[in-house]
């Protein structure tokens, strides 16, 4: 019996394929998630183009202190792209089926993501006191996936222990 | 709760592995019932009363402090 509606197998290593290069960009520059250029990149072309959007970054205020919402824009999305391809790839490998789909690993899927739930909160709770300002919106921004990675590795883990709690039968 | 599957498998002589082909489960599902780690659904204990053709309530049994 299984009632959760998964996506195939292959999916995880598709995901996988995205979310590691992704993860090596931005632990070597972190800046690229708020639009900072790409470390391999020397010859980088920003993919600029002019975008809808519902707040300027310049904190809502033009020039005559006015409120700007719903504007066109001219902006890089070579960073919103990353963000959306990570986000893409947390949830292909999070909600990829296992080899052996059932029950228990459904169950297993459940006490995983309450486990995430708990880390990702209490990674959150210490990190509200270590990191200050500006700084602190680069934890934002690894929330937004963190929740999905933390619940893979528990996931995974524990797949792994029974699998391996597995004695050879004569 | 505590169940003799195990029991039940080796008087039918089925392995772990078989009984996982026959209940549509995985291997690793069978070793943590039998290890008390995971409680099945309805569904599955009646399947595995089907398989062992004895009623539920002989394989799993409630243990004290549990009713």
């Amino acid at each position: 019996m299984n009632t959760l509606k998964l996506l195939p197998r292959w999916c995880r290593f598709l995901g996988l394929a995205v979310v590691i290069p992704i993860l090596l960009m931005c632990f070597f520059n972190p800046d690229i998630i708020f639009g900072g250029v790409p470390f391999f990149s020397a010859n980088y072309q920003p993919i600029e183009y002019n975008v809808p959007g519902i707040f300027d970054n310049s904190f809502q205020h033009n020039e005559n202190d006015e409120l700007q919402i719903f504007i066109w824009k001219n902006n890089d999305l070579s960073n919103e792209i990353l963000l959306a391809l990570m986000l893409i790839g947390t949830y292909l490998i999070a909600f990829a089926k296992v080899k052996s789909e059932d029950e228990f690993s459904s169950q297993l899927r459940l006490q995983s993501l309450t486990s995430a739930v708990i880390w990702n909160s209490v990674v959150l709770f210490i990190l509200n006191f270590l990191v200050y300002d500006g700084m602190f919106l680069y934890v934002m921004a690894s929330q937004l996936v963190s929740f999905l990675l933390i619940f893979s590795v528990i996931f995974a883990f524990k797949i792994r222990k029974f699998k391996k709690g597995l004695t050879h039968e004569k | 709760m505590k169940n003799s599957i195990k029991v039940e498998r080796a008087r039918n002589n089925i392995t772990q592995a078989k009984l996982a082909e026959m209940t549509q489960v995985s291997r690793q599902t069978i070793n943590a019932i039998e290890l008390g780690k995971y409680v099945p659904s309805a569904l599955l204990a009646l399947r595995l009363a089907k398989i062992f053709d004895v009623a539920v309530e002989e394989i799993f049994q409630l243990e004290e402090g549990e009713v």
